[in-house]
C-alpha cells in the first residue's frame, strides 16, 4: 500500500500542488527538489493543474536535482538551496500540508533581529517549516561529504535560532501526512472525504 | 535586512522515508543497500573479477539474467562457481566477506548447488533480505530515514541483515549478485 505521499489527494489537488499553491502566498520562488529527473517529471506533471490557467507563473516553480543521490532529505535540502545560492529560504517538507502565516512572519522577525548570527530559524526539533540561509548549502556539502545525514543535526547549530509556536495555527503547521492515520484525521478536519485507492 | 526580504524563496524538501507511507521505501533501501553491498564484495574479489572478465560466463549470466533458469547456469559455470564459492586454489572467495564478518564468508566453505537455491532473482533476494526484517524494524529504519542516516548507521543496517542468512541463503545470493554484478558491469568490456 506504499504510495507516494507528495502525491496524495488533498482538497482536490496532489499534495505537493496544494503545497506549492499555498507557499506562493508567502514566497515568489518555489524550488522543489525532486531528487531525481523522473521524480521531477512526475511532479511536474502533478503540480500542473496548480498551475493552469496561470494563476501561478511557471516560471516561479523550479526543480532541483540531488547531487547527493541516495543521502535523503539532507541532500534535498542541500540541492534546494544550492539552487538559490543567496537570501534565506522557507523550507517544507512534501508531506506537509500547510503553512502558517503567523509563524513564518515571527521566524522572518526572528532572521532579521539575528541578523548575521542567524543561519537556521526553526520550531524546537522541527527541521522543516523552518528558514535557512542559502549559504549552508557549503557545509551541508561537506557534512554529506563525510557521510552525515543528519538533517537535524543543523538545529544544534550554535547560529540556530528556535522560535516556539504559539496558537493551535501555528502548532498545525507541522501536521505531516506521514500515516494513513494521519491523511485521514487531516482530510476530516478538512471536512474533505478520503480518496484512498 | 527587512523582514520582508527574508524568505522570499522556498524549498520543498520530498521526503520519502517515515511512517506508514515510508514503509516501502524504506524496505527499498534496506534491501537495496544489501545487496549493493553483496555485489560490491563481489566486484572486489579477485575470483569473482576474473570470472566476470570471461565473455563466457557473462553471457550465461546475461541469459540467467533475462529469465534462463540457474540450473543451466549452474551447468555451465558449475566448476568455476564452485571453485570461487568453495576456497577453489585457496585464493579466492573468502576475500569477499573477510574485513566485516557478516559478508559471504560463510559461502567459501560451500558448494554452489542452484537446484536447491531460495533465491533465484534480485527480486526474490532483496525480499529474502527484508524478510529478515520485521515490520517494527523497518518501520523504526524507515523513521530514522526522516531524519537522514549516518554512515555508520546504514553499515549497521547492513551488517545487521548480511548476519541474519543461512548458509544456503548465503549461497543463493552469491550468485544473485554475481549476476546482478554482471548486469551492472554490462556496459565495461572485458578485460583482456
Amino acid at each position: 500500500m506504499g504510495r507516494d505521499k507528495a502525491l496524495l489527494p488533498v482538497g482536490g489537488l496532489p499534495l505537493i500542488a496544494l503545497l506549492v499553491k499555498r507557499m506562493t502566498r508567502h514566497c515568489g520562488r518555489i524550488i522543489i527538489a525532486a531528487g531525481d529527473e523522473r521524480r521531477a517529471r512526475e511532479l511536474r506533471a502533478a503540480i500542473a493543474p496548480a498551475l493552469e490557467g496561470g494563476a501561478i507563473a511557471e516560471r516561479r516553480v523550479a526543480f532541483a536535482l540531488d547531487r547527493y543521490a541516495g543521502c535523503g532529505p539532507l541532500a534535498g535540502l542541500h540541492a534546494g538551496l544550492s539552487e538559490l545560492q543567496t537570501g534565506w529560504a522557507l523550507v517544507m517538507g512534501s508531506d506537509m500540508p500547510n503553512v502558517s502565516a503567523s509563524l513564518l512572519g515571527r521566524m522572518r522577525l526572528a532572521a532579521a533581529s539575528a541578523g548575521a548570527a542567524a543561519a537556521v530559524v526553526h520550531a524546537p526539533l522541527q527541521p522543516f517549516h523552518a528558514l535557512y540561509r542559502a549559504s549552508l548549502a557549503l557545509e551541508i556539502a561537506e557534512r554529506l561529504e563525510r557521510g552525515d545525514r543528519r538533517l537535524r543535526a543543523l538545529l544544534d547549530r550554535p547560529d540556530a535560532v528556535a522560535v516556539e509556536p504559539e496558537t493551535d495555527e501555528e502548532r498545525e503547521a507541522f501536521v505531516n501526512l506521514n500515516t494513513p492515520e494521519a491523511y485521514e484525521a487531516y482530510m476530516a478536519r478538512q471536512q474533505l472525504a478520503p480518496a484512498f485507492e | 535586512m527587512r523582514k520582508g526580504l527574508i524568505a522570499a524563496a522556498a524549498v520543498i524538501v520530498l521526503l520519502g522515508g517515515g511512517g506508514y507511507w515510508g514503509l516501502q521505501y524504506g524496505k527499498k533501501l534496506i534491501a537495496e543497500r544489501v545487496m549493493d553491498e553483496m555485489v560490491g564484495q563481489v566486484l572486489q574479489d579477485e575470483e569473482m573479477r576474473r570470472l566476470l572478465d570471461d565473455p563466457e560466463v557473462r553471457r550465461a549470466l546475461r541469459e540467467a539474467a533475462s529469465g534462463e533458469d540457474l540450473e543451466r547456469l549452474r551447468a555451465e559455470l558449475g566448476a568455476q562457481l564452485e571453485n570461487v564459492a568453495g576456497g577453489g586454489d585457496g585464493s579466492g572467495g573468502s576475500g569477499a566477506g573477510a574485513e566485516g564478518g557478516a559478508g559471504f564468508d560463510g559461502a567459501s566453505s560451500a558448494s554452489l548447488d542452484a537446484g536447491d537455491l531460495p533465491v533465484t532473482t534480485v527480486e526474490e533476494a532483496k525480499a529474502l533480505v527484508l524478510e529478515k526484517f520485521s515490520l517494527g524494524e523497518i518501520r523504526r529504519y524507515a523513521d530514522l530515514l526522516r531524519g537522514g542516516l549516518t554512515e555508520e548507521e546504514m553499515r549497521l543496517i547492513r551488517d545487521d541483515a548480511l548476519s541474519r542468512f543461512s548458509e544456503d541463503e548465503r549461497r543463493a545470493l552469491l550468485l544473485v549478485a554475481l549476476i546482478e554484478a554482471e548486469r551492472r558491469t554490462g556496459e565495461r568490456p572485458p578485460e583482456r
